[in-house]
């Protein structure tokens, strides 16, 4: 089942049912691509605001939070003791956002 | 139980086997501009166990070449001398010390670990202008006190890592309470009884402390890719953890999120592959 979201609310793992083009018709992301959390920010960056999958790929909501969740307590545990400083926040920020774009 | 003594230490050192001949010609060329590369290639190329491993990492996907290559010397006109000699370098230390069987040492961690730091430093060099093979080699032998602690003083070493799990705290202060010294200051030393040149050196010994060290020395790299390792869990450790990054050495790096989004996965993806090449 097609269909057009917001892109705030698209997830990883859906999948593209049509291409994402930009102003003067140039393809952004092809169609069939799944997106992943980088892409889906990348998008939004850019000012993409809908996008058109196919919602039988689209991933349970409570089965995503609990994705999230157990990536958020892995990369806490290890940065347990990396403190409050700007390049330690910055790596675990950088590296949330990695492994929640890869899914594990 | 006691302290490890400077002499202890000292003296363990000079027991390790030296380091192939070759590779003190290999050491001897970082400073040196207009070294005999076509003399290095002969005296590896006889020393036929390094050339096999060197060849073997030479056509891996880590350095993603599109024809094999067969001999030292065609390692050195496709990857260039400076990727030959940082492989080279890498090679033989890691076999220097042969089988590890300190309790509770991991050698496959320790070598994930390393070769991890190696890719991050690497991405971290290309990102910012520096030279990425040094880098690798630097981010690849930045632990190597500790191969050297848990080969000469393997008891004492046992209870180090014993007592880091039982306390859950970074490696380097269970080795200061326990041992009374630790894998940097020991590194550092085995730089020196190796004669490595001092890029290299200050990888080893600068990586837990970069800020007392020069702006253009390897220490900020190798400790913000050592961060990256820690971070991303390569080691498969249960016990591992990332200590606070220097703030310094963060600053002179400049790297920001697209920069680290851009690094993260050329360490993820090129592990598996590199750890295996790289392991003896």
């Amino acid at each position: 089942m097609k269909g057009v979201i917001r892109t705030e609310a698209a997830l990883p793992g859906m999948c593209l049912s049509e291409a994402v083009v930009d102003d003067s018709g140039r393809v952004l992301v092809p169609e069939g691509a799944v997106l992943t959390e980088s892409l889906i920010q990348s998008l939004l960056r850019r000012g993409v605001s809908e996008l058109c999958v196919d919602q039988a790929t689209e991933e349970d909501p409570a089965e995503r939070e609990i994705r999230r969740a157990r990536i958020v307590r892995s990369v806490a545990v290890y940065f347990r003791q990396a403190g409050d400083g700007v390049g330690s926040l910055a790596l675990q920020e950088a590296i949330l956002t990695f492994r929640m774009g890869r899914g594990e | 139980m006691n302290k490890l003594s400077h002499e202890e230490i000292v003296h363990g050192l000079r027991q390790l086997p030296a380091l192939p001949t070759v590779i003190s010609e290999v050491l001897s060329s970082f400073g040196n501009d207009e070294a005999d590369i076509g003399l290095i290639c002969r005296q590896v190329a006889r020393d036929q166990s390094l050339t096999a491993r060197l060849l073997r990492v030479a056509n891996s996907s880590f350095y993603g070449l599109q024809c094999r290559v067969a001999t030292i010397n065609e390692a050195v006109v496709v990857l260039g001398f400076r990727a030959v000699r940082s492989m080279l370098l890498t090679l033989s230390v890691s076999s220097a010390f042969g089988k590890q069987d300190c309790p509770g040492f991991e050698p496959r961690a320790y070598m994930r670990h390393c070769v991890g730091v190696g890719l991050a430093a690497r991405a971290i060099a290309e990102t910012t202008g520096r030279n990425p093979d040094l880098a690798f080699a630097g981010g690849v032998l930045h632990d190597m006190g500790q191969l050297a602690l848990a080969s000469i003083f393997r008891g004492a070493y046992a209870q180090a890592l014993a007592y880091r799990r039982e306390h859950d705290i970074p490696l380097l202060i269970a080795e200061q309470d326990i041992l009374g010294t630790d894998h940097v200051l020991v590194g550092g030393l085995l730089a020196d009884t190796w004669n490595f040149p001092a890029s290299l050196r200050s990888a080893i010994a600068g990586h837990h402390t970069p800020s007392a060290a020069t702006a253009d020395s390897l220490a900020d790299l190798v400790h913000v890719a050592d961060a990256i390792a820690h971070g991303l869990g390569l080691a498969g450790d249960d016990y591992d953890l990332v200590m606070p990054v220097d703030f310094t050495a963060w600053q002179r790096l400049g790297l920001d999120q697209d920069k680290l989004a851009r690094i993260l996965p050329r360490v993820v993806d090129g592990l598996d592959e590199a750890s295996q090449a790289f392991s003896a």
